[in-house]
């Protein structure tokens, strides 16, 4: 636990911005978000951890689905131009 | 199943109250988190195998911080927007697909890395709509200037603590592929 947190507080102060949080992959499926506490980033004195379970089991989208995901996605925009040719 | 059905049965599988996801966008900088309606910005057309200029509903990527005019420093121009796709348009096209019951719940469960689903919002999202990460693009900071483009709604802590641990587990999820070497830095 105690590596996991260097690992996680190290990554933090490396790559932080802002109060975003940063990520440690702990391993497929298994996160850690560490983030800023207090939020604003000039005030931060410590770090929360919060542990994250992405799943494991991936749905992989037919292509059926894909499909579908890009014609829903056009009927969500209005096409102000069609693009020009090479 | 209708619209209706699919919309509970989303929200039945999401893992936090719906209800949590949104503050109020008055006041914010442009700035991650936001979502703002007609959005200018490129979206390449597969079928014609050419980029479109299209406006639409769009949640904002870009950190604040990198797009503040009142900073007069370089590269501060560019955002990057995700189109969002209402349910009820996302649900017209997926209806009928085989296993569409799991392909809901994978999706509320955020087992399809590239879509993330986003709860009801007023009229503007009546039964909540689609980030589809996949299809993030940039746009100028100018179009949020444009006639019709306004802040409808942004996301609170929880919110925001969904959609960047999507994008973290999108973008930095470890590669199937092996690779030498340590990460992250010693």
């Amino acid at each position: 636990m105690q590596e996991l947190i260097n690992l996680a507080t190290n990554l933090t102060l490396d790559g932080m911005v802002g109060s975003r949080p940063a990520f440690y992959a702990e391993a497929p499926g298994n996160y850690w978000v560490a983030r800023p506490w207090p939020a604003s980033s000039l005030l931060a004195k410590d770090f929360e951890f919060l542990h994250i379970n992405y799943p494991t089991g991936m749905h992989v989208l037919t292509m059926a689905e894909r499909a579908a995901l890009e014609r829903a996605l056009w009927r969500s925009v209005e096409i102000l131009d069609e693009g020009f040719e090479d | 199943m209708d619209v209706a059905e699919a919309h509970a049965l989303v929200l039945e599988k999401i893992a936090y109250q719906p209800g949590a996801f949104y503050g109020a966008p008055d006041g914010l900088a442009l700035g991650a988190g936001i979502f703002f309606s007609n959005v200018r910005q490129p979206q390449f057309d597969s079928n014609s195998r050419r980029f479109r200029t299209v406006r639409g509903m769009s949640y904002v990527v870009t950190h604040e911080c990198d797009v503040a005019q009142e900073n007069d420093r370089l590269f501060n121009d560019s955002v990057l927007v995700c189109p969002v796709i209402r349910f009820e348009e996302f649900f017209d096209e997926v209806d009928g697909q085989t296993n569409l019951g799991a392909f809901l719940g994978n999706m509320a469960t955020r087992n399809i890395p590239r879509l993330v689903y986003v709860p009801t919002f007023g009229e503007a999202l009546p039964y909540g709509g689609v980030l589809y990460l996949n299809r993030i693009t940039n746009t100028h900071v100018s179009a949020f200037g444009e006639e019709g483009v306004a802040p409808i709604a942004a996301v609170s802590a929880t919110g925001l603590r969904e959609v960047d641990s999507a994008l973290g587990n999108l973008l930095m999820r470890e590669k199937s592929d092996r690779r030498w070497g340590v990460w992250p830095r010693a």
